[in-house]
């Protein structure tokens, strides 16, 4: 995970320099902009580089000494707001429905984000059906998606562990 | 087929005679069938849902000899709540989703006389919230009645399983679902409605009994119309209601996706002519959303069999910050309280309060914890009849996106839908509860018609991880004073009771357990007498029936429901980091899954 956090550190990093350097080639004012100033405008164009480009990004966690990122605790959250009703707490399955720290070992997130969206059903061999529902037009999912998927992959990982996890503390 | 008609009739002409129950008003048959203890004709075995059996050939003295008559696997693997209807020679078994039903010939071991599984949409499983449950069925005038998964209701020919009538009482595409078991009372059938999770308006409906049309529906929340109440003659604790008050507690038009929910037990008192029964938690389950006292869910109702008019409610807990559904049942049961005779109603709430009220005026007589680890409220002001609130457990007042820690009880509450038995011979109640507490973080929600609309998260853990006896049980079974509140005995169990209660003339109480024991106590002292395990763990209610002369105790097992959900995986508690510090007790180490029923004798 570590990886992941050097690559969003690495890309705002080059997305700060490229601006800078387009503000000295420009020689306007706006070379003067604060390095306060940029830092957002950098880590939005980095989130919206990942919306457009073409390949689709797979969400990462961040862990730091069994802390997480807000992207992952926030995934915990809207977990057991929806989705625990029937795949349990911690994401490890009920009578009914599969835990889904197993499931992920074998999924990924096309798979993970298709499932969701579309829902589906299945028939086991004993003939009893089992549904997922669609969550397309639920907010409270869909806007979170890639936080729950980072949640469930850090607990598929054994990163995160059973109940909830704690944020890792902001910078200064 | 039914010889259970005769029988019918000829207990009518023994109850008519004895009984001040069931008189010309209510309707006779199912009520001559009720008072024969040889049947077991409705799901709660009696109008005032005592759970009580005059039968005693299975008694304190002998049950440890009980043995396994019959067995039956319903071939369907998903949680089975309820319990079967015994009538005469004839046995009729529910399922969960698919809802089969199954009629059986008890002369035979239970051979199948006919089985009717309804082809229904399996896009309402998942707008289940607790799992596809179904708690009973009901008989009357030669029809067995079906509330299905899709909240269609079945009238079902008794002697071929043929349909007579059908009627859809809610949309399982806006999350409207059927869960609960319907009543009979006179000539009509009660049915309530799930979707507390789905922001659905919660309704009581009344069906006439010959041709499925509707006879009256009364909402939990919306103006006066909509909720059956008169300003001035309904009353709140002895005040008149005013005008709208389904509406004037809640900000906007939220009332129209508050849930309300009824998906609990109904009771009846003919001589009242006033039927009972909970509401359930206000939607969303994020309080900061929904300001006001939110009338009228969380609410006891009582309402007249023939109009639906509210007579009377009470509000348990008004602006709910914790999902306790009002929803358990109401025992009817006549008590000395003060030197008198009160004509009492019952009830275990889910916010760990046993309630006694008059249950022809609605007055609060006796409102104590009956789980001494419930700490979210301090006590009920018996004046106002409002809980008075702890702060550090208010989720509302932490506000959103806070996480409140250590509530006792959890939301599965510390008793659910398992119904509790009274006794008239020990004069006392035994309960099946929960021994679980929580954290609960609200945070702000979207309503998407169809979709969940839940808006909090929470975590549970035993409640000996709250109280400091640092015990890791997860429940405990009962015995309660309902005209002082307190519990004359306490019997620890490792996981939720969440099956329900039956209590016999013979001095013993049954229960089952999530591990999938079935359980006979004294009823005096609550030690053990006697326990068996079955195929699967237990979530049904325990009845009893007696066939040629011989008592039959009979239990569903088949493991889910809401207790599938939580325990599936054992329950854990919050965490340092990682991994689970505290208890971690596997459900999946003691039983599976798979629905069967029992039937037990000497």
């Amino acid at each position: 995970m570590w990886c992941a956090f050097f690559l969003c550190h690495r890309s705002v990093y080059v997305c700060m320099n490229s601006i800078l350097l387009t503000f000295l080639k420009q020689k306007t004012i706006l070379m003067k902009m604060p390095l306060l100033f940029t830092l957002p405008l950098c880590l939005g164009l980095t989130f919206s580089s990942q919306l457009f480009s073409g390949e689709e990004e797979i969400p990462q966690y961040v862990s730091e000494n069994g802390m997480v990122d807000k992207g992952t605790y926030n995934g915990y959250r809207r977990f057991h707001g929806t989705c625990h009703a029937c795949h349990g707490q911690d994401a490890a399955g009920s009578s009914f429905a599969p835990s889904l720290v197993d499931a992920l070992k074998d999924m990924d997130y096309a798979a993970f984000t298709k499932t969701v969206t579309e829902g589906r059903q299945a028939t086991s061999a004993s003939g009893a059906v089992s549904a997922m529902p669609a969550f397309a037009a639920d907010p409270n999912v869909m806007k979170h998606l890639d936080d729950i998927y980072r949640y469930l992959s850090a607990r598929s990982d054994g990163v995160v562990g059973t109940g909830r996890p704690k944020k890792i503390p902001k910078k200064k | 087929m039914i010889t259970a008609k005769k029988r019918g009739l000829i207990a009518f002409a023994v109850a008519a005679s004895t009984l001040a129950f069931g008189q010309v008003n209510a309707n006779e048959e199912v009520a001559a069938l009720a008072a024969d203890p040889a049947n077991w004709a409705m799901p709660t075995g009696d109008y005032a849902n005592t759970r009580y059996s005059k039968l005693d050939e299975i008694n304190a003295g002998n049950v440890k000899d009980l043995k396994v008559a019959w067995t039956f696997s319903t071939g369907v693997l998903r949680g089975h709540e309820g319990g079967p209807l015994i009538i005469g020679d004839t046995m009729f078994v529910h399922t969960p989703f698919p809802n089969r039903v199954y009629s059986m010939d008890l002369t035979d071991e239970g051979r199948i006389n006919w089985m009717y599984e309804p082809k229904q949409d399996p896009s309402v499983i998942p707008v289940m919230c607790c799992d596809t449950v179904n708690r009973g069925l009901s008989y009357a005038d030669g029809k067995v009645f079906l509330y299905q998964a899709d909240a269609t209701l079945v009238a079902l020919d008794e002697s071929n399983g043929e349909v007579v009538w059908s009627v859809s009482n809610g949309d399982a595409g806006k999350g409207e679902t059927g869960t609960s078991a319907p009543m009979v009372f006179k000539d009509k059938v009660f049915v309530g409605i799930s979707g507390g999770e789905f922001g659905v308006q919660g309704h009581m409906t009344a069906y006439n009994l010959s041709d499925g049309s509707l006879a009256w529906r009364g909402y939990s929340t919306g103006p006066d119309d909509q909720t059956l109440m008169d300003p001035e003659k309904t009353t709140h604790l002895g005040e008149p209601v005013g005008v709208d008050s389904g509406t004037a507690t809640w900000e906007g038009d939220q009332w129209k996706i508050g849930g309300g929910t009824t998906w609990g037990w109904f009771s009846y008192d003919p001589d009242l002519n006033l039927m009972y029964y909970g509401t359930g938690n206000p939607s969303t389950w994020n309080p900061v959303q929904r300001p006001g006292d939110n009338r009228w869910s969380m609410t006891i109702f009582a309402r007249d069999v023939d109009t639906g008019m509210a007579k009377w409610v009470y509000q348990m807990t008004p602006h709910d910050e914790w999902d306790y559904d009002g929803i358990n049942e109401m025992i009817l049961a006549d008590q000395e309280i003060g030197g008198e005779t009160v004509k009492t109603l019952v009830h275990f709430d889910r916010n760990g309060f046993g309630y006694t009220l008059d249950r022809e005026s609605g007055a609060l007589l006796v409102a104590e914890k009956f789980d001494p680890a419930v700490n979210w409220a301090t006590h009920v002001d018996m004046k106002t009849g409002r809980p008075q609130v702890v702060a550090e457990y208010s989720t509302h007042q932490n506000g959103e996106d806070v996480n409140s820690t250590n509530i006792c009880p959890a939301a599965l509450g510390s008793k659910d839908q398992q119904p509790a038995a009274y006794s008239p011979k020990s004069k006392l109640f035994y309960v099946p509860t929960n021994h679980v507490c929580m954290d609960y973080e609200p945070f702000e929600v979207e309503y998407t018609a169809g979709q969940p609309y839940v808006g909090a998260t929470l975590s549970m853990f035993p409640a000996g991880r709250v109280d400091g006896s640092g015990t890791d049980h997860l429940g405990n079974f009962i015995a309660w004073d309902a005209t002082t509140g307190t519990i004359k005995w306490s019997k620890k169990e490792a996981f939720s009771v969440w099956g329900g209660a039956l209590a016999t003339a013979g001095d013993i109480v049954f229960y089952g357990t999530l591990e999938g024991y079935l359980k006979a106590v004294s009823a005096d002292t609550g030690e053990e007498l006697y326990r068996f395990k079955t195929p699967s763990g237990i979530i049904g209610n325990v009845t009893t029936w007696e066939h040629d002369g011989k008592q039959f105790v009979g239990i569903l097992s088949g493991l889910g429901g809401w207790a599938g959900i939580g325990f599936a995986a054992g329950l854990t508690g919050d965490t340092d980091g990682l991994g689970a510090v505290g208890a971690y007790k596997s459900l999946s180490s003691y039983t599976s899954l798979g629905g069967v029923l029992t039937v037990f004798s000497l």
